[in-house]
């Protein structure tokens, strides 16, 4: 009979497939190496063409100063990239939150041991569990808040940090 | 402290920006690599800066390989056309930067680096601008930035590329002048790269001229202006007008004139197309004038000097600059008699 209703086979078939030997344990660093695959490309893609906009400059006139490559990386290279880097980690972050096919596939889909939220909001549909579905959805979307917060909080730093480091050298 | 570059090339692919090249400069000398675009000074100055490796040659500093040393241990100031500040530090912190990233056993206290920055916003005339950043400065503030924190690590050498190339005229002016009392000032080594033959002819201590990879001619102003090596010398040094001529023992003759050739030493007798300056013409109105005869077509020009557009009888077109006071003797349509006091022939 599970092969006559689409909706059935739909509910069934991560069940039905789940062998009995899957252990939690090697499930995660599936879950984390697919979620990696899928989101991180995210981070470099905000800086990519920002780097290339600027050009190399900066670093050569870093060098040519006497600055070595770890030196060029962390006090020319990094801050000017900052923001974008730090918006490629929130693409990623958000990404990664809402990453729904490798992890399905890689993490074996066992209840409260191997799920993400993603997987969770499905199941809960699919079991017609609707407050359920919808908690967990909101879940999701307030994590996005969270987030939101957090970048928010994370550029006050930042500024912050900047203007200090100015009104240092004012004063000296 | 001179700096030897011996035979030196580089190919990008198979274009040849560098096509054996040979240059001595002297120990606190303003040098000027001037060139049209294309002629390789700038692959030069990246080559002495490091940021390029030749394909064959040697460059010499004080008698060590400089080619051996990185671009960290050359300790070369380089100033780029678009000034490369860091935009996200401060104008203290920019030109400290080059103190402050040196090991801990080299680099000077706090308080010490303090004292440089304050000395060299002084040298550069940018004093109080320390705490602003880059892109609140004007393009005249960002290179006085940028040439003080070249100055910062007490290069052995300074490299200047294009730095007024982004410029407006006024403030290239200024900054010119600028450059050149920082250099009497520091008597650090300099070169300049530069396609303004104007620049670099009144900044310059000595005057290295390239073309297509190639060292053209390298002397004082004064010895590329009076002896040019070659027509390409005489014509990207200043304005030239071009009339055929008759070469016969080291003069080149013309209808009604002659005038000695300064360049090549010894022109091959016979047909020649003659170059020569508007500022190196006169002209005549007298009835008994020798010379060219040729026709006034018109008169422009402001200030001081005025620009007298003539035709020749079968239509050369030549210009004569002379003195606004003696230019007033002069009409439109007027027929005058046109000499030249030295010309360069092309081979």
């Amino acid at each position: 009979m599970c092969f006559v209703t689409p909706c059935s086979a739909g509910c069934c078939r991560p069940r039905a497939r789940l062998p009995a030997e899957t252990s939690p344990q090697r499930a995660l660093p599936g879950i984390v190496l697919g979620t990696i695959l899928v989101t991180v490309p995210l981070i470099a893609r905000e800086p990519i063409p920002l780097m290339t906009e600027q050009g190399p400059d900066e670093e050569l006139a870093a060098v040519t100063l006497g600055a070595g490559g770890w030196s060029v990386f962390r006090r020319v290279t990094l801050p000017n990239i900052r923001w974008a880097l730090l918006h490629g980690m929130l693409l990623c972050n958000a990404r990664a939150m809402g990453e729904f096919g490798a992890v399905s596939v890689l993490s074996g889909h066992i209840r409260s041991l191997t799920e993400t939220l993603p997987l969770r909001v499905e199941a809960l549909y699919n079991d017609d569990d609707f407050v359920g579905a919808f908690s967990a959805a909101t879940l999701l979307g307030g994590l996005a808040i969270v987030t939101l917060v957090a970048r928010t909080m994370l550029e006050h730093v930042i500024r912050a940090a900047d203007r200090a480091g100015a009104i240092e050298e004012a004063g000296a | 402290m001179t700096l030897a570059i011996d035979g030196v090339t580089k190919a990008f692919g198979r274009f040849p920006a560098l096509a054996g090249v040979s240059l001595e400069v002297r120990d606190g000398e303003f040098l000027s690599l001037l060139g049209p675009s294309g002629s390789g000074k700038t692959t030069l100055l990246r080559v002495l800066a490091g940021l390029d490796q030749p394909d064959q040659g040697r460059v010499l500093f004080d008698g060590a390989d400089f080619l051996a040393q990185t671009a960290r241990e050359r300790r070369v100031g380089l100033v780029f056309q678009q000034y490369a500040l860091f935009r996200h530090m401060t104008v203290a912190r920019n030109i400290a930067f080059g103190l402050e990233v040196r090991p801990r056993a080299t680099r000077p206290s706090a308080a010490k680096i303090r004292a440089r920055v304050d000395e060299l916003l002084t040298l550069a005339q940018i004093d109080g601008l320390g705490h602003r950043y880059p892109t609140e400065l004007s393009g005249g503030q960002r290179q006085r930035v940028a040439v003080a924190r070249a100055l910062a690590v007490e290069p052995r050498l300074l490299l200047l590329d294009e730095p007024f190339g982004a410029l407006d005229a006024k403030v290239r002016k200024e900054l010119r002048g600028e450059l050149r009392r920082i250099h009497d000032a520091t008597g650090v080594t300099t070169i300049l790269v530069t396609h303004d033959q104007e620049e670099a002819m009144a900044l310059a201590d000595r005057v290295a001229l390239m073309n297509k990879g190639r060292m053209e001619q390298v002397g004082t102003p004064a010895e590329l202006d009076t002896t040019p090596a070659s027509p390409f010398v005489f014509t990207f040094l200043g304005e030239t007008n071009r009339l055929a001529c008759r070469v016969d023992s080291g003069q080149a003759r013309f209808d009604g004139f002659a005038a000695p050739v300064i360049t090549p030493r010894e022109p091959a007798d016979g047909a020649a197309v003659a170059l020569f300056r508007p500022e190196d013409a006169a002209l005549d109105g007298g009835t008994h004038a020798q010379g060219l005869p040729v026709r006034i077509v018109e008169i422009h020009g402001r200030g001081a000097l005025r620009q007298i557009e003539c035709l020749t009888a079968v239509g050369e077109r030549l210009t004569v600059e002379v003195a606004e006071a003696f230019a007033t003797g002069f009409t439109a349509g007027q027929p005058v008699r046109l000499t030249a006091r030295r010309v360069v022939v092309e081979a």
